[in-house]
């Protein structure tokens, strides 16, 4: 009789997980760019020299120089959203199906069901850096600091005007600034992410075993499930001066110490719902949608569209 | 049988008379145990007496044929026990202690009498209840009152094992807002917080109970502990006992404070922070008619001047505590207790955080309330008791200017050449600084806010049922209604922002925009909750016993328009068994498992609110013609709160094991150890049924509706969970022969994906979850409490030394960011695992008590030293909205109280 009553007690405490009922549900699967977009990306320096092409940096006399490929940091922002459908002909790739056009000024909006980002702008503790920097592209200050010093060949400068050269002065203006005291608050690429403190493993590209695709784990939380609904996103890359055009400088935390004062750049709020403004010339885009049938299967969606403007 | 019918038509009865619930009300304790002979045969027909200055008049009852006695429903306090019959040795303990919540369980051996023999045992301080489970400590007035507590029950809780955190405690890995709080038990927990919601005077408490764990239904449902206060009673002799204490926590040589409240560096010479306290009270207690009617008065006066690292103008506390109690028994069948208490008290200068504000921009928060409840104890039978009780209790918060003075020496807020003294300025829009430039002109904003609870509940016990063994019965139902009451608005309906944009020079100002509001918002959130519980302690053999039983408890919780944001039922089944191997007293093997509830506070109601008022924005000239998406809304748009509830939402809710033992290792020295573990799932959350946030949930990328608000929605999820695990090693000696100790070290291990429950719900949405509820970092944590008291034998002069050890791993703490959309204003980020360990907590308090003889009444001098060693640990931090870590507080170097105490 005692066992049973333990055995009652024991189910009666026995945690079952609450059924929610969300139409909201995390969605996952995997991202993939072509090795080409960064073979076909070309940079320019002030004066309209090409710095980058064929995937090699350039020297002065035009001789590639630097493999540029695993370069992960030319690989801006993705986005990916979720839309009732995508539509050819309405812009010169396939865009998400609109609603009324309301203002002459703008397209008509999409009304996304949900979205996410594969990096975000940030690291921006020198203001030359916003909008430039994207999370989930390096492992330590010291490749940002290559990064910028040997592709897209503008040295980090610091307020004073003296470059910066080496991780320890980058991670103490990070500090003395903005009080950064961790490397895991910038975000680093953590190749053994510790499950125990950071349970959260934030995705980054590598290249596939066929060398053909950068590749991502993603998830888009939190999405708003409709059978049928398509999953389509692009890939925001560099112009040819480094810029980025889903960037907005004047807007996100605002940098503060002394004289140094700027905003350190946001996505705009509306990237999903009006993709159409911030799409341009080189960004890559998902030519063939992922149609969720069910929120439970692992999506694919490849970026194989190149606008060319 | 006819004894279970008689009980069934009692439950019937109480039902009817009383449709309420029990939410946690235990106010006495238990002499139980068995008289044998030399050659252990059990005597029975001992006439077993007990007597005291807590109880009214004397209680008395036989050994039954077994020997055994039971004595129930004391007041907890000092006893004197005398068992005797006739041929027998008589055997007194004049000094035997009875806790509430606890058997004091006794083994009487008498003797064949010698001539003219009587025995008296002067020590003996059983601290093994062999047949309770429940996890926690009993801290009795005779201890309380010799070691350094602050004369804070809020501090001297923390004595207890798996009880971290300040004022208002972490118990079991909970947040603070999951504990109840009761005195003398009746429910005073905050219905908007769930924090402590009254105070009173440190001497009018008799014994304090925390419940850490495994306590029965009777004691209601929360996720954390429960704190239960049980004041004195009065008794037969008049009793006055007046004081007066001085803190100061000045004198001592300063160390380092590197960092002033904004987060700024401080130079050598901003380093003091003032730290003044001064209490006295008085409590006068004693007989209306003896044995009858007894009263306590207490009054406390409080007053202090505290500052936080690098601000100049200290916090300035006036508190006026008062407590009264009448207790009558008219007779033995029935006894009535009123309690009245009042606690008004006022906050000068209450913003410690910024140095940049001026004195006129200061801030009053009056606070305080009353109580008032009465309960009824009707003793049916030896074994059978009704206890009611009713309760109606308000407090209140208000936060507005500080009052004007004349008196420029003070340095509060100036009156102006014309205004009267103590005038309260609503009118005057306020500047509120960033980045350095001062907030000044006039406080910001204006809050009344009063919080309302009227409760009714009523238990019924009925105590050694003979079947297959003896059960204790107790079944109640109780009901409460709480409603919370807000006006909020702007001084003058307008506040300006300046900036300090130019230079690091604070008088360089420039305002850049204003807000207008259109008036005070107010709102009416309210909660009725009714719960039942029914349990049984069974022993099927005197070394063995079980508890077992359950709670349901039913929550509607309503919001600002009075729609039905919660409504959930909440069972709570618990079960234990201890065991007491070798049948002596002397040690206890316990397991124990339960489902513990948090139906939600008036803050979760209050979270789906759905009115509120215009406001406009107006950019200044730091804008030029600038408009941030963000600022489209601010176009006098009343606020459209786009909040929903999901559909079916559960409760809160946590399963707890546990399994240990106790020890006694010498006389009244026992050892503990336990280990707990803890599994709280579905914590209240909200997710953002709008907004499309990037993978961080940093930046929004858009929206569903293409307006770019948020569209909030409570639910509480299963990824909004905490998982705690904790052991605990503990000495426990309660007083006698002079000394007494009380020592516990825990090693926790506690992981989720929240850090806590607030006072509301996490204002965030799980489509960020991994930022916003901020995974909760696994952490192992050290704490160690120990409290000693020794009585020097000295007497008169008696000299009574106490001390107290306290020491906490570091708090980890998370960073927390400004999110780019919110541009600061509203959202913060907390990213995964990013957090810094604050060094170690530690400090060393003593006591010495001084009795000086005098010609009547008793005199004591008291000296209390605390962080007599300690780390200077920043005792409060956090960060500022332009990223900076903020040490809003540290210990103080060293803290002494001086007092004097005397009692006739």
């Amino acid at each position: 009789m005692r066992t049973i009553s333990l055995s009652l007690v024991g189910l009666s405490l026995g945690g079952c997980a609450y059924e929610e009922n969300l139409q909201q549900q995390d969605l996952t699967g995997v991202v993939r760019i072509p090795l080409e977009a960064l073979e076909s990306l070309q940079l320019i320096d002030p004066d309209g020299t090409p710095i980058v092409d064929d995937g090699f940096t350039l020297d002065e006399d035009g001789q590639p120089v630097l493999d540029i490929t695993d370069q992960m940091g030319l690989l801006g922002p993705l986005y990916i959203g979720a839309f009732p459908s995508v539509e050819t002909g309405l812009y010169a790739y396939p865009h998400p199906e609109m609603g009324p056009i309301l203002d002459s000024d703008r397209p008509g909006d999409t009304y996304p069901y949900g979205g996410t980002t594969v990096g975000r702008f940030d690291y921006a503790c020198y203001e030359q850096l916003r909008c430039k920097v994207v999370t989930g592209r390096y492992t330590d200050y010291q490749e940002i600091i290559d990064f910028f010093s040997d592709v897209v060949q503008e040295p980090i400068l610091a307020p004073d005007g003296t470059e910066v050269t080496n991780a320890s002065t980058y991670q103490e203006h990070c500090f003395t600034t903005e009080y950064v005291t961790s490397d895991d608050e910038l975000s680093f690429v953590d190749d053994k992410p510790n499950e125990d403190v950071r349970p959260y493993f934030k995705p980054y590209f590598s290249l596939n075993e066929e060398g053909t695709h950068y590749v991502a784990d993603v998830t888009i939380p939190h999405a708003l499930v409709v059978d049928g609904m398509e999953l389509w996103g692009w890939v925001d890359m560099p112009s040819a001066r480094y810029n980025f055009a889903s960037c907005n400088e004047s807007e996100g935390d605002m940098h503060y110490r002394y004289t140094e004062q700027f905003y350190k750049g946001s996505s705009y709020p509306d990237l999903l719902n009006f993709p159409g403004l911030y799409i341009d010339e080189g960004d890559w885009i998902v030519d063939e949608p992922y149609t969720v049938d069910s929120a439970d299967d692992e999506f694919v969606i490849d970026f194989t569209y190149k606008f060319e403007g | 049988m006819p004894r279970l019918i008689s009980l069934l038509k009692l439950i019937l009865m109480v039902a009817i008379i009383a449709p309420t619930a029990a939410f946690g009300s235990v106010t006495s304790g238990t002499v139980k145990g068995v008289v044998v002979d030399d050659g252990g045969l059990p005597i029975p027909a001992v006439l077993i007496t007990v007597s005291s200055e807590n109880l009214m008049g004397m209680r008395s009852v036989e050994t039954d044929v077994n020997g055994r006695f039971f004595l129930a429903e004391l007041p907890p306090g000092m006893y004197e026990l005398v068992a005797s019959k006739a041929g027998f040795t008589k055997k007194t303990y004049p000094n035997l202690g009875v806790n509430v919540g606890r058997n004091t369980i006794l083994t009487i051996t008498l003797p064949l009498q010698q001539a003219g023999e009587e025995m008296i045992i002067e020590e003996t301080r059983p601290t093994i209840d062999t047949e309770s489970a429940t996890r926690g400590s009993v801290l009795t007035k005779e201890f309380l009152d010799r070691i350094p507590a602050g004369r804070s029950y809020q501090q001297a809780v923390q004595m207890a094992a798996g009880v971290t955190g300040g004022a208002n405690a972490n118990i079991g890995g909970a947040s603070s807002n999951e504990n109840t709080y009761m005195l003398d038990g009746v429910n005073i927990t905050d219905p908007v917080t769930g924090t402590f919601s009254l105070n009173f005077n440190y001497d009018a408490i008799e014994q304090i109970e925390v419940l850490t764990s495994a306590f029965d239904p009777e004691y209601g449902y929360n996720l954390g502990g429960s704190i239960n206060v049980v004041t004195r009673g009065g008794g037969n002799n008049l009793e006055v006992n007046t004081g007066i204490y001085y803190t100061n926590g000045n004198w001592a040589p300063k160390l380092d404070a590197r960092y002033a409240a904004d987060g700024y560096e401080l130079a050598p010479t901003d380093f003091d922070t003032q730290y003044e306290v001064i209490r006295a009270g008085s409590t006068v207690s004693g007989p209306i008619v003896r044995d009858k009617i007894w009263y306590i008065a207490s009054y406390q006066f409080t007053r202090s001047l505290i500052s936080n690292v690098g601000i100049d103008l200290p916090r300035d506390f006036d508190g006026h505590y008062v407590f009264t109690k009448l207790t009558a028994q008219p007779s033995a069948e029935h006894r009535f207790t009123v309690i009245g208490q009042t606690d008004p008290s006022a906050i000068d200068n209450l913003d410690q955080s910024d140095r940049f504000v001026k004195p006129e921009a200061q801030y009053r928060q009056a606070q305080g309330g009353f109580l008032t409840s009465l309960q009824w104890d009707w003793f049916i039978s030896p074994e059978m008791f009704l206890e009611t009780k009713s309760l109606v209790q308000k407090s209140y918060i208000e936060q507005y200017a500080v009052p004007c003075t004349h008196d420029s020496d003070l340095g509060y807020h100036p009156c102006e050449p014309t205004e009267l003294e103590n005038n309260i300025d609503f009118l005057t829009p306020a500047r509120l600084g960033q980045y350095n430039a001062f907030d000044s002109d006039n406080a910001g904003f204006f809050l009344f806010d009063d919080r309302w609870r009227m409760s009714v509940e009523s238990k019924l016990s009925l105590l050694q049922v003979e079947f297959a063994g003896t059960h204790d019965f107790k079944v109640g139902f109780g009901a409460d209604t709480t409603a919370w009451d807000q006006a909020y608005g702007n001084s003058g309906n307008v506040y300006f922002y300046d900036l300090n944009a130019i230079t690091y020079d604070p008088s360089t100002l420039q305002n850049y925009y204003w807000v207008e509001s259109t008036g005070a918002y107010k709102f009416t959130s309210t909660a009725d909750h009714w719960g039942a519980f029914i349990q049984d302690v069974y022993k099927p053999v005197d070394n063995l016993t079980f508890r077992f039983g359950t709670r349901y408890d039913k929550s509607v919780l309503r919001n600002d328009v009075g729609e039905e944001i919660v409504n959930v039922g909440l069972w709570g089944p618990r079960f234990s068994v201890i065991w007491d191997p070798w049948a002596n007293g002397k040690t206890k093997i316990v397991g124990s498992a339960g489902r513990f509830n948090d139906s939600g506070r008036l803050a979760v109601a209050q979270f789906m609110g759905q009115s509120g008022n215009g406001y406009k924005l107006n950019l200044g000239e730091y804008f030029g013609e600038y408009e941030s998406p963000a600022s489209n809304n601010y176009i006098y748009q009343p606020l459209n709160s786009k909040r929903s509830v999901q559909e079916g939402v559960i409760a809160p809710h946590s399963d707890e094991f546990s399994v240990g033992g106790e020890r006694e290792l010498i006389q009244d020295l026992a050892m503990q150890l336990y280990f707990t573990g803890k599994f709280t799932r579905n914590l209240w959350a909200a997710d953002d049924l709008n907004l499309i946030w990037d993978e961080d949930g940093y930046n929004v990328l858009g929206s569903r509706d293409g307006t770019y608000e948020q569209a909030l929605r409570l639910r509480s999820p299963n990824i909004a969970q905490r998982n705690y695990f904790r052991t605990d090693v503990g000495l426990q000696r309660n007083m006698a022969d002079r000394w007494a100790v009380q020592g516990n070290y825990s090693l926790t291990y506690s992981r989720g994906t929240v850090q806590g429950s607030p006072s509301s719900v996490l204002a965030v949405s799980p489509q960020v979850k991994h930022y916003i509820d901020g995974y909760l970092f696994t952490d192992v944590r050290h704490d160690v409490s120990a409290g000693f008291s020794w009585d020097i034998p000295n007497d008169p002069w008696t000299t009574r030394v106490g001390g107290v050890v306290f020491y906490e791993s570091g708090n980890p703490e998370s960073r927390s960011y400004a999110g780019g959309y919110f541009n600061g204003s509203s959202m913060l980020k907390q990213t995964a695992g990013t957090y810094a360990r604050e060094e170690a907590w530690w400090s060393i308090n003593l006591k010495v008590d001084q009795a000086v003889p005098v010609r009547t009444g008793k005199l004591f001098a008291v000296a209390e030293i605390y962080n007599l060693l300690n780390n200077r640990q920043g005792d409060s931090a956090g960060i500022s909205g332009d990223n900076r870590w903020i040490i809003y507080g540290r210990q103080n170097p060293v803290e002494m109280m001086l007092g004097a105490r005397y009692e006739f």
